[in-house]
């Protein structure tokens, strides 16, 4: 299939013919699943004022896995090469072989008949983005990066758009076929703009399928004056504060709280999850805080997959789920088969990266003017857990932290290190802000994540939050 | 016969720099070529056209690389195998860098990538100078090389790897108050050519074993609970020899032991306050490369990781280059990319650059830094006074032809001293604290940091008790500084760890050779506790 070779991504109808080509080496009747997907990235990257590398890459894999009650392997391959019929042979049998000789276990994880929605979620992909070219990048990046020299400051950063689209072809044990197909294209842009000395950096950044919602030279103008504002910054107490959380910060709480601990197996484990409650002696079962509050009656948490802003193309189910509404916690992320295997009734959710939290009318000048003395925070970063049962994070600040008083920012402050749990946090909220979308890039190449439950988008929209008593517990010396 | 731990450490396992008894032979050594697939055209064709297409169109140096990477994954349960191909190019153009890569092996391919990573750099000539100087090559050459592997993974019968682990499992569970069992395995070849407009062209066929394995004990009758983790196994250069030919399940044995007599020990929480601390081999090698090898790489001195991992402490290079003072004169550290067994072992890197053994901390002095060939250009100046030739250090890496090459973590080898192990050294303390395999968070300076893992009170040289929750704050000059002592040659062991750079993020591994150490007046807090 060397007429596949010179392009970009694979449309549909080529990527189908890789795909039946593909079956037709596997033994019939057989439970089956087949991946082809294929990826383009651009990238531009730059530092001390000056771009240093602009790429162009793309990357196709083609992955067969067989799975039923017996048996499972898989076998993967990358490279359009190997499209073509020798390869695509070599890994029919190399799955064959090993299927016919790996040992038999009874498995929980059958390949199970997932009921899919006829309705499609929203089309994730904007051909502005899929076009952006080497020469846009380059234009942009010199203009942002003049404006930095010109006031003595560095910048650095990072421009990519990405296009990539995947075919899958699932065949269950009781033989019946579907293909999926779902493309996506990324943007993604941030900026750190610091002093030459190192007395002072900022930074911001954004995330989107549509080239036309990030505003790169907003973008850059927005670190620039964040760095302005950061110099010379003041080393003050740790301790509680009444804190400010930009959206990029409170990311990483809510982040914390959904991939730490709304995985419905955890609470199933007595005493690993802060979502578990107790075992239930009468259906012998542990429970999990399912229906009760947990956190602030402001807060609500849900997935959208029509709203291309937070949708995705590949939920199996193209159905809004609610995960916390008015602080009650209403779903936890689930499996299909292990939804199977208990008969439950309530629908299962299935895990997602993409989330709505709902905006509050607060804005954040008000947020601001109403502290008598507070943090105002850019990033929570490298957040690492430390006590899952309470969901206990450290990590630090970066890029920007400010004191408030009086209603007023009056200085910059020297980073700290914090240790709080977004549950607390949560339950402390002093307001909260409008929504927006943050910066939240995938580096993933293949859309469908490898695992045909998951969406591989992280597109999260969460708002400005305002937090009493935010835990700061050490300095730390990095700016 | 029953090994002793320090046993194991001299005689088997890759505690040793050089090559110890189990791997006698470099089995394929006498295969010249690299087992790239077959049916593609020449590989010295392809990347010859690349280059040339970059080059007619006028690059200033350009050059190409083939990735071919195989994946083995031989379990009970899923067993399955994975290969990525890819083919990268690189050129310069006025001082600006243009990277264009796919997965195609084909000349037509060749040539395209060629013409688009010259595209790629041109469309960044705006008008403002870049200057980039590639410090010059030791030598142009062109050969092939290979990790010495005695058992490839790929030649063997899969049921034969799938047995092995089956039956070490199978003893774990044999092994009193063993409740939950973690064995993994991963196997990895790596082929890859590289050429460049200087002329280079090399080619290389890289092996590396990875694995973890752990498992947890609990005592159900007293209500308590331990964990052992194997620190012998982690990733580095070998075939399945890696597991085979280890005593692993004497590691495994005194791991056990161990946890069982940790697991009578009682729960104390901390008491913050300062004191000496022992750290064992798997955490000084998390220390060392996290608190020295990450700030090191030249790029993140010079700011061109800022917006992604960070800069480093290492802020003004050109006055702290032999001057910096990072630790106690303890502290001697050499970067090597050829200690056999080590994940990170090269005989070129990604730039055709042959790596060769340097000092990086002397006497507790920072004396030079990790670089790649445009990174040594930066600090010619220090090179020259400092009486060393202005070449690379052949820092750079990529996970494939896909990414471009980045300074990446050499190996570390810290000096060990004459002699000491760690239970020697736990003895030389009378009141402290041990940390065992502690996980290290850095800022993004790698200037603080906190360190935890399992804790024992020491008293008078022995564990005395557990502490709940115990971290380490520190500053890494601080730290270093106040390192005591470090054990002998027999205590060093080898310890590989992955880490991530870039954007968009490339994650590569290194080794770390590093025996325990003691420290001095470290600041002990309850991790858990909020302000």
């Amino acid at each position: 299939m060397s007429d596949l070779q010179n392009v970009r991504v694979f449309n549909e109808v080529e990527a189908r013919r890789v795909v039946d080509e593909l079956v037709s080496y596997m033994r019939p009747q057989d439970p089956l699943q087949i991946q082809v997907a294929s990826w383009w990235g651009g990238g531009q990257r730059w530092a001390r004022n000056r771009s240093f590398l602009s790429s162009d890459q793309r990357e196709v894999t083609v992955s067969v896995s067989r799975r039923d009650h017996m048996r499972s392997v898989y076998g993967s391959s990358a490279g359009m090469n190997q499209t073509d019929s020798i390869s695509l042979r070599a890994i029919a049998d190399h799955v064959e072989y090993y299927s016919q000789r790996v040992r038999s276990k009874v498995s929980q994880d059958r390949m199970l008949d997932v009921p899919r929605s006829d309705a499609r979620g929203a089309d994730v992909w904007s051909d502005d983005t899929f076009n952006r070219s080497v020469i846009d990048n380059a234009v942009a990046v010199e203009n942002l990066t003049r404006i930095s020299e010109s006031e003595q400051l560095m910048s650095s950063g990072y421009i990519e758009t990405t296009g990539a689209t995947a075919l899958q072809y699932s065949r269950n044990d009781m033989g019946r076929v579907e293909y999926q197909w779902g493309r996506v294209t990324q943007v993604q842009c941030s900026v750190t703009v610091r002093h030459p000395g190192g007395a002072a950096s900022s930074w911001a950044g954004k995330t989107s399928f549509d080239l036309n919602r990030v505003d790169i030279a907003g973008i850059a103008q927005l670190a620039f004056e964040k760095c302005q504002k950061s110099s010379d910054p003041v080393r003050i107490e740790p301790g509680r504060y009444q804190t400010i959380l930009e959206p990029q910060a409170s990311a990483t709480l809510f982040d914390g709280l959904l991939k730490e601990a709304m995985a419905k197996y955890l609470p199933e484990q007595a005493g690993r999850g802060p979502m578990f409650i107790g075992s239930d002696q009468a259906i012998q079962r542990y429970r999990s805080k399912l229906g009760l509050k947990i956190v602030d009656e402001r807060i609500s948490i849900f997935h959208e997959p029509t709203d291309p802003f937070v949708g995705t193309h590949f939920a199996p189910l193209h159905k809004r789920v609610d995960l916390i509404t008015n602080g009650i916690l209403t779903g936890l992320f689930d499996s299909y088969s292990s939804h199977l295997n208990e008969h439950s009734d309530i629908h299962p959710v299935f895990y997602t990266t993409s989330y709505t939290v709902r905006s509050g009318d607060i804005s954040v000048d008000d947020m601001i003017s109403s502290t008598n003395r507070g943090l105002l925070v850019v990033k929570l970063a490298m957040p690492v857990l430390i006590d899952k049962p309470s969901l206990l994070f450290t990590g630090v600040t970066r890029d920007g932290l400010w004191l408030i008083e009086s209603g007023k920012i009056t200085k910059a402050v020297r980073n700290f290190r914090w240790t709080e749990s977004p549950l607390f946090a949560f339950n402390n909220l002093e307001q909260i802000g409008p929504s927006e979308q943050v910066f939240d890039p995938v580096n993933k190449r293949n859309p469908f994540g490898g695992d045909s439950y998951a969406t591989s988008l992280n597109n999260v929209v969460v708002p400005y939050l305002k937090v009493n008593d935010f835990s700061f517990t050490s300095t730390i010396d990095a700016i | 016969m029953i090994y002793s731990r320090r046993d194991l450490l001299k005689t088997a396992g890759i505690a040793g720099l050089s090559a110890t008894a189990i791997h006698p032979v470099d089995a394929l050594a006498e295969v010249a070529q690299p087992l790239f697939p077959d049916g593609y055209p020449d590989r010295k064709e392809l990347i010859k056209i690349a280059v040339d297409a970059a080059i007619s169109a006028g690059a200033s140096y350009a050059d190409a690389r083939l990735s071919h990477i195989e994946t083995l994954d031989v379990n009970r349960f899923y067993p399955g195998k994975g290969e990525v191909m890819a083919f990268g190019v690189r050129a310069l153009y006025d001082g600006y860098w243009g990277f264009a890569a796919g997965p195609n092996w084909s000349k037509e391919e060749a040539a395209r990538l060629g013409k688009a990573a010259l595209a790629q750099a041109k469309a960044n000539v705006l008008g403002r100078e870049r200057i980039t100087d590639l410090a010059p090559m030791a030598e142009i050459t062109e050969g092939h090389w290979q990790t010495p592997v005695k058992y490839d993974p790929w030649r063997m019968d899969f049921a034969e790897i799938a047995d092995y682990f089956t039956g070490l499992t199978s003893y774990i569970r044999s092994l009193k108050f063993v409740s939950f069992i973690i064995v993994r395995h991963n196997f990895r070849r790596i082929n890859k050519a590289f050429g460049s407009s200087a002329g280079q062209f090399v080619t290389q066929s890289l092996y590396d074993a990875s694995g973890a394995i752990s498992f947890s004990l609990s005592d159900k009758e007293r209500n308590t609970n331990s964990g052992a983790f194997i620190d012998e196994v982690s990733i580095a250069g070998y075939g399945f020899e890696y597991f085979r030919d280890r005593p692993l399940r004497e590691y495994i044995r005194i791991a056990h032991e161990e946890a069982v007599k940790n697991m009578a020990l009682p729960v104390k929480p901390i008491d913050p306050a300062r004191y000496n601390v022992l750290i064992d081999q798997h955490g000084m090698a998390n220390l060392l490369s996290q608190s020295i090898g990450t700030a090191t790489e030249i790029d993140r001195v010079f700011g061109f990781e800022a917006n992604a991992g960070g800069t480093s402490y290492i802020n003004e290079p050109e006055a702290m280059l032999g001057n910096f003072k990072i630790g106690s004169p303890l502290l001697n550290i050499t970067c090597d990319r050829s200690a056999v067994g080590s994940v990170g072992r090269v005989k070129w890197d990604d730039e055709g650059v042959s790596p060769v053994a340097y000092d990086l901390v002397k006497d507790g002095v920072l004396i030079n830094l990790q670089t790649n060939r445009e990174g040594a250009s930066w600090i010619g100046d220090y090179l020259s006074k400092s009486g060393q030739k202005l070449t690379s250090f052949g820092c750079a890496n990529a996970p494939s032809a896909m990414d471009t090459p980045l300074v990446h973590k050499a190996d570390l080898l810290l000096k060990p001293a004459d002699s000491g192990t760690l239970d020697d050294l736990r003895g030389t303390i009378d009141d402290g604290v041990e940390i065992r395999a502690p996980g290290i968070a850095m800022d993004f300076q790698q200037i603080t940091g906190m360190a935890n893992g399992e804790a024992y009170e020491i008293k008078k040289g022995k564990r005395v008790a557990r502490l709940h929750a115990a971290g380490m704050l520190f500053r890494t000059p601080e730290l270093w500084s106040n390192m005591t002592a470090v054990g002998g040659e027999e205590s060093v062991m080898y310890y590989g760890i992955t880490s991530e750079k870039g954007q968009p993020s490339q994650s590569t591994s290194s080794g770390v050779y590093a025996p325990p150490a003691a420290f001095k007046e470290m600041t002990l807090i309850d991790i858990t506790r909020k302000a």
